[in-house]
């Protein structure tokens, strides 16, 4: 088939998920918050409010794009779009699964695979400070500056303990192109234990793993790091001059960031779309046995219903669960949806933390934010790299 | 005089960087010099890749784009600008640099090699060897001396760091 042809619909595809993605990703974070905290989330509009990331784009949309009069208004208009841009190119290099055969077509499910991949992530995540550092310094407000100068002080302090744990990791899978660091964690110890960077010998990562996990919180500016945005001290930070769809720019950026940034994780260490344990013990069924569940639960509940409108919704959602687990029991699909299965769960659950901890942590001080990335992180990471190279010297010789 | 698409690329990323670095210099706003020297690091990177080292463009992006000058616009951002923007925009010794920058452009031009002003593609013989193997090796095995030389430089660099930052917090 035409390269062309098929990167376009690839990148379409792409695309469409990613940018629904986006939109749930937002719905979720309001509903497992509100369930944190005893509320019940956005509920009115759709069935328990599936419809909410729709209504927030058409209102984000239809809003007052306003532009203050005492803005640099180039800057103030380019730094959303440079945000944006940045925070959606990084999707390009992660791959989601194996090669797979689409009516005789071979083709990896991944838009590129570069040689420098996980540099290449570094490269945009570097640059995506400049957004924020921009947007702060054009809005010419105080709070903006000081949000602005937070999140790059922040963000470039954070990048070097980030690029140090995911050093690690590169020198047990000795490759940089995303791709290969998957396929190196294929297999499994004594038949059942994943060979996934976390448990790899000689040197598991799961420390690398933590401390990636910090840094990516961090570069993300989510709690507990959210200092670039405090609003009981900042207002609203960087973007508090923005309106509209600007300000949809810097909330779609972020989200990006955390899909990107949780997709890497995965990538690199817990084994990509390889699942957690060898298809001989049966982890082909399992996606089937969830779905089967989760459309069972939600039929009982159908049945029985505790609200009036779920004697109608809860059916919908039991037929739809079916459907998929029937999708998965189809040995044709199997071969493209299972990696896609485990790489979308992965991510997901990785995600659910990023939410759990907001929801979980409180933020912390400005002085102690920077004391813990230099004083604590920063050495801690050198010492895990070189106990790392150590050990996987040792080792191949 | 058939002309290449490489070639094309390689002159548009040459006179692109060439005038960003000259817009840096000469525009009074320092946050748009700064800006202009990010367009210029960034043409820089685009000739790394076209020279084929895709390793040398990532690091030139993360650590030249993604840290110094970041390091730079977070100090420029707390410039009081319409002072700095009445000011004039050269010292006295203006010449004297120009023509530090002139003969340092001498220098690099007459001693240019030929090969490699055409943009050679990556050697295909080795397509499993990145250029980030050949890159490690030839600094760990070729140029280890200068290498551990430049680090020991740096080192001293990180020292005056700290010792000026000591001192300011004392006074």
């Amino acid at each position: 088939m035409n390269f062309f042809l098929l990167s376009l619909i690839k990148v379409g595809l792409v695309a469409a998920v990613l940018m629904t993605t986006l939109a749930y990703l937002q719905w979720v974070e309001r509903k497992v918050i509100a369930h944190i905290q005893l509320r019940v989330g956005p509920s009115r509009v759709g069935p328990h409010g599936l419809l909410q990331p729709l209504a927030d784009v058409i209102k984000l949309i239809t809003k007052e794009d306003l532009i203050p009069a005492h803005v640099n208004k180039f800057f103030y208009l380019m730094a959303p779009i440079l945000a944006v841009a940045l925070a959606l190119t990084s999707i390009s290099v992660i791959p989601f699964g194996p090669q797979i055969n689409v009516f005789g077509v071979e083709t990896y499910m991944q838009l590129t695979d570069l040689n420098i991949g996980v540099l290449v992530l570094l490269a945009i995540s570097g640059l995506s400070v400049y957004g924020i550092a921009l947007a702060g310094w054009a809005s010419n407000n105080k709070y903006a500056l000081l949000g602005g100068l937070r999140a790059s002080a922040q963000m470039i302090s954070y990048e070097l303990p980030l690029a140090l744990a995911i050093a690690s990791p590169l020198l047990l899978h000795n490759s940089l192109s995303l791709r290969e660091i998957v396929n190196a964690q294929d297999g499994y110890y004594f038949g059942f234990l994943a060979r996934w960077a976390i448990f790899q010998m000689p040197m598991p990562q799961i420390f690398a793993f933590i401390l990636f996990m910090i840094g990516a919180f961090a570069e993300t500016n989510r709690i507990p790091f959210d200092l670039p945005e405090a609003e009981n001290e900042l207002v609203a930070g960087f973007h508090t001059e923005y309106s509209s769809m600007k300000f949809a720019a810097f909330f779609m950026a972020e989200y990006a960031n955390m899909i990107t940034i949780c997709a890497l994780a995965t990538i690199l260490f817990l084994g990509g779309w390889h699942p957690p344990f060898p298809v001989e013990l049966g982890s082909g069924y399992v996606p089937s046995a969830i779905f089967g569940m989760a459309a069972a639960i939600a039929l009982f509940h159908g049945l029985n219903p505790a609200r009036p409108k779920d004697r109608f919704t809860l059916p919908v959602f039991a037929i739809a669960f079916f459907g998929l687990a029937i999708a998965f029991a189809i040995p044709v699909l199997n071969s493209i949806l299972l990696p896609l299965f485990w790489f979308a769960s992965k991510t997901g659950f990785l995600l659910f933390l990023f939410i759990w901890v907001r929801g979980t942590l409180p933020r912390f001080r400005y002085d102690q934010l920077m004391r813990f990335a230099w004083a604590w992180l920063f050495p801690v990471s050198v010492v895990h790299l070189f106990a790392t190279g150590l050990l996987v010297a040792l080792y191949s010789n | 005089m058939a002309i290449s698409a490489g070639q094309i690329v390689f002159y548009y990323l040459a006179a692109a960087g060439i005038a960003s670095a000259i817009l840096a210099v000469t525009r009074r706003n320092p946050v748009h010099s700064v800006l202009w020297v990010l367009s210029l690091f960034l043409h820089v990177a685009g000739l790394f890749l076209l020279a084929g080292a895709e390793f040398l463009a990532a690091v030139q992006i993360i650590v030249y784009a993604g840290a110094i000058l970041v390091v730079y616009v977070f100090f420029l951002m707390l410039v009081d600008l319409p002072k700095e923007e009445a000011g004039p925009r050269f010292g006295a010794h203006w010449p004297l640099c120009l023509m530090v920058g002139l003969g340092f452009a001498a220098i690099a031009l007459w001693v240019r090699v030929p090969g490699l002003q055409t943009a050679a593609p990556a050697p295909a013989a080795a397509p499993n060897t990145g250029s980030v193997e050949s890159f490690g090796s030839a600094l760990f095995k070729q140029f280890v001396l200068p290498f551990e030389i430049l680090s020991l430089v740096l080192l001293a660099a990180i020292v005056g760091a700290v010792v000026v930052g000591r001192r300011r917090t004392e006074a």
